[in-house]
């Protein structure tokens, strides 16, 4: 840790970089840390890329307005550049869909500009204490968000998946044949059976799978790829979306 | 202001009566009923729709946790807050993630009750601090 950047009489203290081209700003926060923390401050894009990297400070507090890169890309860069620090946003009215995002994409804290000096001490506090900094108003988006992704999760891989195990042999015959285009009519010969069979067979795989009609049938069975399918692969497949809902971030 | 109608599922009735007995003092909120049991809460909850759930998913047949998804698709606009005697971060974080809003361990009842109920009605969650950080840990790709 760098303990003899501005002060060697006590050692080995944090080290904050504020990142801000408001000069106020700078001074405001300075005042209202320095005394606990070794704190630098930078005024422009090119020197927070510089300080970061020579610097490698515990904490940056980081003013969206300097970051021009902004959200997810920006938060990367810099932890490439410091993978240690933990970063806090600051914006002028924070809001939800911005807050989660820079969260996901790995910042520590996100609140507003303008906060209180005596409540941004308590903010590097929570911080080197290992917790995250948000305002309340955040916590049931976080929430709903989590929400969302485990319910597109279980969409996708379990409740999916043993919907499509359900079928039988007979069925999975069928879908495929849905999914090469082929009609009734020729399902029908081609299995040997009859075409009210062939209906039969379809209104249960709808049921089975949740569908509501052939054209979501034939999208299903064409998104397992273009490698030989058997009936029997089915059982291998997890990526099928049959409803059209949004696919989760990929990692 | 509107009053905030809350519905008590607890299969144990001195917990039922703790609840009522928090709440009753409050003029803004009114508890609209009872359930002694995770079929009764299902229904209650589709029928009263109430803004507020307390639930205690313990007495539940099942993992009493995965009621909390059925009740909100049969009402999507209440806010449930767990209550148990005791749960670890992962019940919470399973709670929140099937769309509960808040968690209240029961020892606690007596000091925060109306007030987590209050918080939920107002769109407000209700979870220990340290919880945000598992929280955010859950959305951030590749530590889910």
């Amino acid at each position: 840790m760098k303990a003899n950047l501005q002060d060697t009489k006590t050692a080995p203290r944090c080290v904050v970089l504020i990142a801000t081209p408001t000069a106020g700003v700078r001074s405001q926060w300075t005042q209202a840390l320095k005394d606990m923390y070794t704190v630098l401050d930078v005024g422009e894009r090119g020197s927070l890329d510089r300080s970061l990297a020579d610097l490698k400070p515990d904490v940056l507090l980081l003013d969206l307005a300097l970051h021009r890169l902004g959200g997810l890309e920006g938060v990367q860069a810099i932890r490439q550049l410091s993978p240690e620090t933990k970063i806090v946003l600051f914006a002028r009215s924070p809001n939800a869909k911005e807050g989660i995002s820079l969260l996901k994409a790995g910042a520590w804290g996100y609140c507003e500009k303008a906060i209180e000096p005596l409540r941004l001490r308590k903010v590097v506090l929570m911080l080197q204490q290992g917790e995250v900094w948000v305002k309340r108003n955040l916590i049931p988006h976080l929430i709903g968000e989590l929400a969302r992704l485990t319910r597109l999760r279980t969409k996708d891989s379990a409740s999916h998946e043993t919907r499509l195990r359900s079928l039988t042999p007979r069925e999975r015959e069928v879908v495929l044949l849905i999914g090469e285009g082929v009609n009734n009519k020729k399902i029908a010969s081609r299995l040997m059976i009859t075409e009210h069979t062939v209906k039969a067979h379809l209104t249960t795989i709808f049921r089975k799978l949740g569908l509501s009609g052939r054209v979501q049938l034939a999208l299903l069975a064409n998104e397992s790829g273009d490698g030989p399918i058997s009936p029997t692969a089915w059982d291998d497949r997890s990526a099928g979306e049959p409803q059209g809902s949004t696919r989760p971030k990929s990692n | 202001m509107l009053l905030t109608t809350v519905l008590i599922a607890d299969f144990e009735k001195a917990g039922r009566a703790t609840c009522q007995r928090l709440l009753q003092l409050e003029k803004k909120i009114k508890v609209v009923g009872e359930a002694r049991c995770g079929l009764e809460a299902m229904t209650a909850a589709a029928k009263l729709k109430p803004r507020v759930l307390l639930l205690d998913p313990s007495g539940v047949e099942g993992e009493g946790v995965y009621l909390v998804s059925t009740i909100l698709e049969k009402s999507p606009n209440t806010r449930i807050i767990l209550l148990s005697e005791h749960a670890s971060d992962a019940d919470i974080l399973d709670a929140l993630s099937q769309g509960a809003l808040g968690y209240l361990a029961k020892p606690a009842l007596a000091t925060y009750l109306t007030k987590a109920v209050r918080a939920v009605a107002a769109g407000e969650a209700w979870v220990p601090r340290r919880m945000v950080g598992r929280l955010i840990g859950q959305l951030v790709p590749g530590q889910a």
